[in-house]
């Protein structure tokens, strides 16, 4: 439930934009959880490079070399 | 769409140079949803940049998992009988594979980014969908 100052102000805002209130709310909605979405790529992709093509296929065996 | 993570697979994601970078990157672009991992996972993804690619990109898949990029999934005692018995099943089945397959199971995640054969063969056994779909290894 929206408190009444919020509603009123997402009112004048939707009649000034030709809009109503539950588009709006939508629209916000969808952007809030598009930002808060986990990133398609995280930002470690990518980020080192060790010269080798082999690690992470012999991943298992070299980490029992340890 | 949530996928679970094998530690190669998260090195591979973090080295450009590995051969299953490309097709690893592919995979997690095109599902789209986080990737979830449990603690052995990290540790081995760590382990392997620690000594190939430097310690501070170990540090920076925990600052990633920190920030919610990776999923920490804590296991549960389930999820350790679980992996008893797939390790019992032969297959060179790593604990930490194991382990990442039982949670897998007790979430109802169907998807696994892996690139280590061994357990790419244990995900195409369980019936679980296997990323990057062909293995790319070079």
């Amino acid at each position: 439930m929206l408190p009444e100052s919020y509603w009123l102000a997402l009112k004048e805002v939707a009649e000034r934009e030709g809009s109503s209130p539950s588009e709006l709310i939508r629209e916000a909605v969808a952007a809030y959880v598009a930002e808060r979405r986990p990133k398609a790529e995280p930002s470690f992709v990518g980020a080192g490079e060790s010269g080798r093509g082999d690690v992470s296929r012999l991943a298992e065996e070299l980490l029992e070399e340890d | 769409m949530p996928a679970m993570v094998s530690g190669g697979a998260v090195y591979a994601l973090l080295d450009a140079s590995d051969g299953n970078h490309a097709g690893a990157a592919a995979a997690v672009r095109e599902l789209e949803g986080p990737l979830v991992l449990v603690a052995p996972v990290l540790t081995d993804a760590m382990r392997l940049a620690a000594r190939y690619l430097g310690q501070a990109l170990a540090l920076r898949l925990l600052e990633a998992t920190l920030e919610g990029e990776l999923l920490l999934q804590p296991l549960e005692r389930r999820d350790l009988q679980e992996a008893r018995r797939l390790m019992s099943l032969g297959g060179a089945l790593s604990a930490s594979a194991a382990l990442t397959l039982a949670a897998a199971e007790r979430l109802g995640v169907r998807d696994v980014l892996v690139v280590e054969p061994a357990t790419r063969r244990a995900v195409e056994r369980l019936g679980l969908r296997l990323w990057p779909a062909e293995d790319g290894c070079t």
